[in-house]
């Protein structure tokens, strides 16, 4: 194959299985780009090359890079597969095991024999010993899952399409009601507490010197932000389905909202919401296995608070709060959270019921930074939940 | 072409990956803005800097920040100096002339984006941290970006005489749209490896002592694996090594570093961290001593044994 028909045919793989925003004058950049890089003298150039090209953010790196190895240099990788979620009227990445083999299926085939061992039958089984168990108590199957590290690429989150519709209802609620109150800086405003004599004076010079239009001083409304954090660990199973949806509504509604899951590790998958996906990808250490609540919060503060918290942001987490890391690590990114956030909510499923106490020791620790505790698993519960909150 | 653009940024002593100098070549021959973004500190806004002068051109700087409009980024009509002239120039010639007059280049303020596009000789035009701004302003460049070329009510199209090479930074403190993206070439910048911030160290400072610098790269690569709220980018790396070097320090140890953590880390949660977690930093110099070159000579007192 000619080089010009294999870079337009990469790109139409980079545009139909990864989704990405590849149009003509990005091909054309392409095939320029080569003539301009002296791609004989180095496969490292033709990619750095097609990837400045070709990438429009930080999440499509990876992809490029697994995409590019996999086309041009298939012997060891494999065939590319797909780390964004499809679209919707495309399969999804579970359903095409025989043409996409995951890599990991490929290089670490399972080392008992299925017929010898039939609870693991395969990468696509949902048979888990501390799903059904039958010997072991409800407090054992709740252990196993909140020390297992990750869940199995089985696990990927889906979206419940049922009782969506009061969902997004209570969402919009959510949004309209949600005030912060006024910021304390002055902006000029069509009408305020102070007359802006200055941008009225210089204004004026636009009119002959004239003051035709008065320009006011004034705190403008503080335009609010929402951060979810949703615990996926193992021991919130039942009720992650209600909060994961409320999660999808929120993002329907509002622009200003980014959901972040987390289990032994945490992941950004508000794309995957924005892009109205029922079925979200496999989240691996995200979704599924153990609860590191302190570590992940320290993690969100380090790479995504710069671009997400702001005085402005309401920040709700939802988690049971049963950490198995250090106390310590979760008080002070608790700490951090709230002295950079207008608050935070905590939703905690253990909290529906009568008599609860928030004696566990991550609750426990989580308690003086929180400016509400509540639980949530209806549309009305939800629509409701910032009712009494009041903003730093 | 590529190893040209390199020799002028390493003379000016500024340390390029393969993919940083592609980027940039393509920037130039495609004549696309180029987008970097990354971490604060790793270089982006210094790389415009270095570009216009290895390319020998004029550097024009737009720092983006909330509420930044057109008026303050492309142009404004000076109000006060047209006043004037409508006040000395009363009575005299026709209305049409003496609005002719007034809505004049004399009488126009140019702001960074008009200046870029008006230049005889390509500049480099920086627009510095371009998340800062808002959606709307954003959506503004886009025409800019795309044609070149800007609409003024009272003059009609100015379109660019020469076309400017666009620099955007991002630090990602929001996401960018789309529609801005696809106008751009896209380049991730990251903090450099041990290797690479070895070869800054060198080119920045050629005096500093190559134990010093090795031990500050290893030092740095750890510090930013740690969960710091402000991590420590390069500028901090090359304040810290010219501090240490002023302060005649040869090598680092526990005190040294303890006394000169200003220099890199800029709040006290992290001086906190830093100081729990420096037992296991410490083998960062300890290790080295085992690793030392064995002293060629004896100085002549030939009992004494180095070897």
């Amino acid at each position: 194959m000619a080089l010009l028909e294999k870079i337009t045919a990469f790109t139409q793989i980079l545009r139909l299985d990864h989704q990405f925003k590849i149009g003509v004058g990005e091909v054309t950049d392409a095939l320029r780009s080569l003539e301009i890089v002296e791609i004989t003298h180095s496969r490292g150039l033709l990619q750095s090359a097609l990837r400045v090209v070709l990438c429009a953010k930080l999440e499509e790196i990876e992809i490029f890079d697994a995409a590019f190895q996999a086309f041009f240099f298939p012997e060891r990788a494999g065939v590319a597969q797909t780390l964004l979620p499809p679209d919707e009227h495309q399969a999804s990445v579970t359903d095409k095991p025989a043409n996409h083999p995951s890599p990991q299926s490929q290089k670490q085939p399972p080392e008992e024999n299925p017929e010898q061992d039939p609870d693991f039958v395969g990468s696509q089984t949902k048979h888990r010993p501390d799903d059904d168990d039958a010997l072991a108590t409800p407090v054992e199957r709740w252990m196993r899952g909140l020390f297992s590290a990750a869940a199995s690429p089985s696990d990927a989150p889906k979206i419940s399409a049922d009782g969506l519709e009061a969902m997004l209802g209570a969402a919009g609620h959510l949004v309209r009601s949600l005030r912060l109150g006024r910021s304390r800086k002055w902006r000029t405003l069509p009408s305020g507490a102070r007359f802006d004599f200055r941008k009225t004076l210089r204004k004026s010079l636009a009119t002959g010197g004239e003051p035709i239009h008065p320009f006011w001083l004034g705190h403008p409304k503080r335009n609010p932000r929402i951060v979810l954090l949703l615990d996926g660990s193992r021991s919130m199973t039942q009720t992650t389905q209600a909060t994961l949806q409320f999660a999808f509504a929120l993002a329907q509604r509002s622009r200003r909202v980014d959901v972040f899951t987390f289990s032994t590790e945490l992941r950004d998958v508000s794309s995957f919401l924005y892009q109205r996906q029922l079925e979200l990808p496999p989240l691996q250490a995200a979704w599924g296995g153990g609860t590191q609540i302190g570590h992940n919060l320290r993690v969100f503060l380090r790479e995504h608070a710069p671009r997400v918290l702001t005085p402005d942001t309401l920040v709700i987490i939802s988690s049971d709060g049963l950490e198995v890391g250090e106390t310590q690590l979760l008080e002070s990114s608790l700490r951090e959270i709230k002295r950079r956030s207008a608050g935070i909510i905590w939703l905690n499923p253990l909290a529906s019921q009568k008599g609860f106490k928030p004696s566990s020791r991550g609750m426990k620790t989580a308690l003086p930074f929180i400016a509400k505790l509540s639980h949530a698993q209806t549309p009305s519960e939800f629509s409701s939940l910032v009712d009494g909150f009041l903003a730093r | 072409m590529i190893a040209d653009l390199r020799a002028g940024f390493a003379a000016r002593g500024f340390v390029t990956s393969d993919d940083f100098a592609v980027a940039l070549q393509l920037m130039l021959s495609l004549e696309k803005p180029l987008l970097i973004e990354g971490p604060a500190g790793v270089g982006k806004t210094e790389s415009a800097k270095v570009l216009s002068e290895a390319l020998g051109t004029r550097l024009i700087r737009l720092q983006c920040y909330e509420g930044l409009d057109v008026s303050s980024a492309l142009y404004e009509w000076n109000y006060p100096k047209q006043m004037l002239r409508i006040r000395l120039t009363e009575g005299q010639g026709s209305l049409e002339e003496r609005e002719a007059q007034i809505f004049s280049d004399a009488f126009l303020l140019k702001r960074p984006l008009l200046e870029a596009i008006t230049q005889e000789v390509a500049p480099v035009l920086l627009i510095d941290e371009v998340d800062r701004a808002d959606e709307a302003f954003e959506a503004f460049l886009l025409e800019l970006l795309a044609e070149f070329q800007i609409s003024i009510p009272e003059l009609g199209t100015v379109k660019a005489k020469t076309r400017p090479r666009v620099i955007l930074t991002s630090n990602r403190s929001r996401e960018l749209s789309d529609a801005l993206r696809r106008r751009c070439l896209y380049l991730w910048q990251s903090y450099p490896t041990v290797s690479q911030e070895l070869e800054i160290l060198r080119a920045r400072l050629p005096s500093i002592n190559p134990r010093l610098a090795l031990q500050i790269a290893n030092l740095m690569e750890a510090l930013r694996r740690l969960p710091f709220h402000k991590v420590p980018g390069v500028a901090e790396t090359l304040d810290w090594a010219l501090a240490l070097m002023n302060l005649h320090h040869e090598a680092l140890d526990a005190k040294t570093v303890l006394l000169t953590r200003g220099c890199i880390l800029k709040a006290r949660e992290d001086w906190v961290l830093l100081e729990n977690n420096l037992p296991a930093l410490e083998k960062i110099w300890n290790d080295k001593i085992g690793q030392r070159k064995p002293l060629e000579t004896d100085f002549g007192i030939g009992t004494v044994t180095t070897r």
